[in-house]
């Protein structure tokens, strides 16, 4: 036995560590890896692409929860809503939701430009889904910085997987489109690889194996979640690349061919600004669509926008839910269009002001949140949401808009 | 402090730390780009927090955990248990590292929970209560876990180290 052997262990455990930590970090690296993918995980987060979300994060969207928005009739079919004896449109419970259609408008299979180029239409259409998946959410970017590319995309996912709880989700599939693969890269985590070859309705695909980490918080902590997604990818037309995922491969082929491009939908929101601030434009346009777990023939409806401004820089992110969160500690209650709500003001080191609203019952939604991120001056988040227009409430959808700053 | 401030001035720490918690060097940068992803996403309020450091630290060691739940990651990690034969009569100015390696494959040994605690002990030296706050559990238990933990590697240490350490896990 050698003298080391002989310390106390406590002592040489110490010193053994110390010796098996040492290595390369490849600091710059670590960076450059960790913002690019932090940034793609919060432009998703923005898009509300993933749907466990924690609650408290920056979202930037608006959601708003409502019953009743034309249905396809799916599978292949071209959308067809159905009408209720109320008057409302009767959504088939096989069909894949989607929002209301845009008539008159150019299809992606007429210009493959138009996609991601107006974030109030959705220009793909699935016409499947694994079975079970019959919540959506559609979205829309439209690239407010040079480096970045705009896209469109779906996500399914069960009803029932609670939004907070992703331990308890089972599945999920997607469909995403965009100008360029570099765009279609924000589906994948870090860990994913080329697994294959196959073909798309005639045309050659790339098949990937990729690792979604996907985070959760409980009491204990803060997790991360691994949910392994098969994803098919191929180029429909010139300038227009297509990727479909799903939990397997088989899933994932079926959606990517059942994909149309012939028909366009709209994006419309509960909200309209009467003076939209200067220099600001929608950058994002989400809708999400639920099926109730007990009433598979009852929609909810949520839509999403995020505002991007220029001049000063800076992002508006509003939300209403049919839920209520709690609010962070240190909040100030207001008063926003006859509602008590909070408030919570945070100042930047780099003279930025972060501004969050808490409301609930604004609007008959179950609560609104609004998150205002804006350099060099104090935000005045307070005021526009005190002028800002109601259009409607959750059984209200008509007098919804495709143009909030209209 | 800015992210990037952050991450050139204590990423190498968290790297690591990560590495220990791993026992892998690739799972590590792997980790640490992960959790720093989600840092980045959520800055604005890390930073203010009183300890940065505990946050990171308590987003590696659950993430660490999740991960290794994943069957694609429950491979063995390479390196000194790469399957070959370990050498039982090192001798001369070589015996404290294989010492320490034997030391450093019984702390691989240990459970996830044991061995957070001996890293977060005996290589950050932090207190318990600092420990219990980063792996979520009270100040009595991360007592309890270094306690077995120690006693584990004491008695590893006496019945022959590198070999044992290999039998035990091969078993």
């Amino acid at each position: 036995m050698t003298d080391d052997v002989r310390e106390d262990i406590e002592e040489r455990l110490s010193r053994t560590l110390h010796a098996h930590a040492d290595g390369s970090a490849h600091v710059e690296e670590l960076l450059s890896a960790a913002t690019g993918r932090g940034r793609v995980l919060r432009r998703r987060r923005r898009l509300g692409a993933v749907v466990g979300t924690v609650a408290g994060v920056a979202a930037v969207v608006v959601l708003a929860a409502f019953v009743g928005l034309p249905v396809p009739g799916g599978h292949g079919e071209s959308p067809r809503p159905g009408v209720a004896a109320s008057g409302s449109p009767t959504p088939d419970p096989h069909s894949v939701p989607t929002p209301p259609r845009a008539k008159g408008e150019t299809t992606a299979a007429g210009n493959p430009d138009v996609v991601a180029s107006d974030t109030r239409l959705f220009h793909i259409g699935p016409r499947w889904t694994p079975d079970g998946l019959g919540n959506s959410r559609w979205w829309s970017y439209k690239a407010d910085e040079p480096h970045e590319s705009g896209s469109e995309g779906v996500t399914f996912w069960a009803p029932g997987d609670s939004r907070d709880t992703p331990s308890r989700w089972r599945a999920r599939a997607e469909v995403m489109a965009a100008h360029n693969t570099a765009a279609l890269e924000e589906a994948f985590n870090t860990n994913r690889h080329l697994a294959g070859t196959t073909t798309v309705s005639g045309r050659p695909a790339q098949i990937y194996r990729a690792s979604a980490a996907e985070e959760y918080t409980n009491k204990p902590g803060h997790y991360v979640r691994v949910l392994m997604t098969w994803y098919v990818r191929w180029q429909a037309a010139p300038g227009l690349w297509m990727q479909a995922g799903a939990t397997t491969l088989d899933d994932a082929k079926h959606i990517a061919v059942a994909t149309r491009f012939d028909t366009v939908y709209r994006c419309v929101t509960p909200v309209r600004f009467p003076t939209a601030p200067a220099g600001i434009s929608v950058s994002i346009c989400a809708m999400r669509i639920d099926r109730a777990p007990s009433a598979p023939d009852r929609l909810t409806y949520e839509s999403s926008l995020a505002f991007y401004a220029t001049q000063p820089r800076g992002t508006l992110s509003l939300e209403f839910t049919a839920t209520r969160r709690t609010p962070p500690r240190g909040s100030t209650p207001v008063t926003v269009q006859g509602r008590t709500g909070h408030q919570v003001v945070y100042a930047h080191e780099d003279g930025s002001f972060t501004e969050e609203l808490y409301v609930p019952g604004l609007g008959g939604f179950g609560e609104m949140t609004a998150d205002l991120l804006k350099e060099n001056s104090r935000n005045d988040l307070l005021d526009m949401m005190n002028d800002v227009r109601i259009l409607g409430g959750p059984d209200r959808i008509t007098g919804w808009t495709s143009d909030p700053l209209g | 402090m800015t992210f990037e401030e952050y991450v050139r001035l204590r990423g190498p720490a968290l790297v690591r730390f990560a590495r220990l918690i791993t026992g892998d060097d690739h799972l590590a940068q792997d980790l640490c780009q992960e959790v720093l992803a989600r840092a980045f996403v959520r800055w604005k309020r890390i930073r203010r927090t009183d300890r940065p450091d505990v946050y990171l630290r308590r987003m590696v060691v659950n993430a660490r955990a999740s991960w290794w739940r994943r069957s694609s990651n429950r491979e063995t990690p390479t390196g000194l248990d790469d399957g070959h034969p370990v050498d039982r009569t090192v001798t001369g100015h070589e015996a404290p590292i294989a010492e320490r390696d034997a030391l450093w494959r019984q702390v691989r040994d240990l459970s996830d929970r044991q061995r957070a605690v001996v890293v977060l002990r005996y290589y950050e030296d932090l207190d318990d209560a600092t420990i219990a706050e980063i792996l979520g559990c009270s100040a009595v238990t991360v007592r309890t876990h270094a306690m077995r933990a120690l006693a584990a590697l004491r008695s590893g240490q006496t019945t022959g180290s590198p070999v044992a350490a290999q039998s035990r896990r091969a078993s």
